[in-house]
């Protein structure tokens, strides 16, 4: 039987860049709100949002010259222990058509890539859709 | 460079830089320390002297705030977030000449002025423009 995306309240389109706006900490409050709730939340990244999960990123960012001992948790870690945290309501998809155009096909293994032609099936397996951000 | 009034103004020609920010708040989450500021201090060691404009809403990086720049992401407090005024007072401890157009900051509200970090200069609106040439060179980052 072909796998079906679980049922959830809500669908976040992610697409905006990171690295632009304040659109993937907005993206992250409103996730965490939803949960917090009770929610079921898929969110399906496009674009270059996929390079918030793209395994090359590694745990932490590069050091910082000016405080040589902090460590910078990477935004791939920070997904995957806000999905290691919720593991039965929470699903990060990541658009694998954009993956591979812009380079970040190597994804963590807590996120499911998906065929562009799929994505209809998250809209109908989500009561609302929100898009964030554009290609 | 003088003070005059409490606006500057720029009197002989300099061999500084002028690095120009107009866009703020480009991802706090993902960028952390990576900002676009401590490249502007990297800049002026480099350069041997560097002035910042902040225009626009990055105006508001100049503005001494309360906010504590942390965020809860699901059980993780993210307490490295980008701090553009802390990071703006290591900029000017490290030499940089920081300005702000007037009525930038007047767009940020009647306080605004009142709220100034400490050695950040005000400058009269539309006057950028007109000191590029005293710089040796103009960036926009």
């Amino acid at each position: 039987m072909a796998w079906t995306p679980p049922r959830t309240e809500v669908l976040l389109q992610l697409s905006g860049a990171p690295h632009q706006t304040e659109l993937v900490g907005s993206a992250l409050r409103l996730t965490t709100s939803l949960l917090d709730r009770g929610a079921r939340v898929q969110v399906w990244a496009c674009g270059d949002a996929t390079r918030l999960t793209w395994a090359g990123l590694g745990d932490t960012k590069p050091r910082n010259y000016a405080d040589w001992d902090r460590e910078y948790p990477s935004a791939p870690r920070i997904v995957r222990e806000l999905l290691t945290d919720h593991p039965d309501r929470l699903h990060w998809y990541v658009c694998a058509f954009c993956s591979e155009e812009r380079g970040t096909a190597d994804q963590i293994p807590q996120v499911r890539r998906r065929p562009l032609f799929k994505f209809a099936e998250h809209v109908a397996a989500a009561d609302k859709c929100l898009t964030l951000g554009v290609c | 460079m003088s003070d005059a009034g409490g606006v500057l103004t720029v009197s002989e020609a300099t061999a500084r830089w002028l690095v120009m920010i107009e866009r703020a708040y480009r991802g706090a989450v993902e960028r952390q320390f990576a900002d676009v500021l401590p490249l502007v201090v990297e800049l002026h060691r480099q350069s041997g002297g560097t002035d910042l404009a902040l225009r626009g809403l990055a105006a508001s990086y100049a503005l001494d705030t309360d906010y504590e720049p942390a965020l809860r992401i699901g059980r993780r407090t993210l307490d490295t977030l980008t701090d553009p005024r802390a990071t703006l007072r290591e900029t000017l401890a490290a030499g940089v000449a920081v300005l702000v157009e007037e009525p930038d900051l007047t767009a940020l509200g009647r306080t605004a002025a009142d709220r100034l970090l400490p050695g950040v200069r005000v400058i009269e609106g539309g006057g950028l423009a007109a000191r590029w040439p005293s710089y040796e060179q103009v960036w926009f980052l």
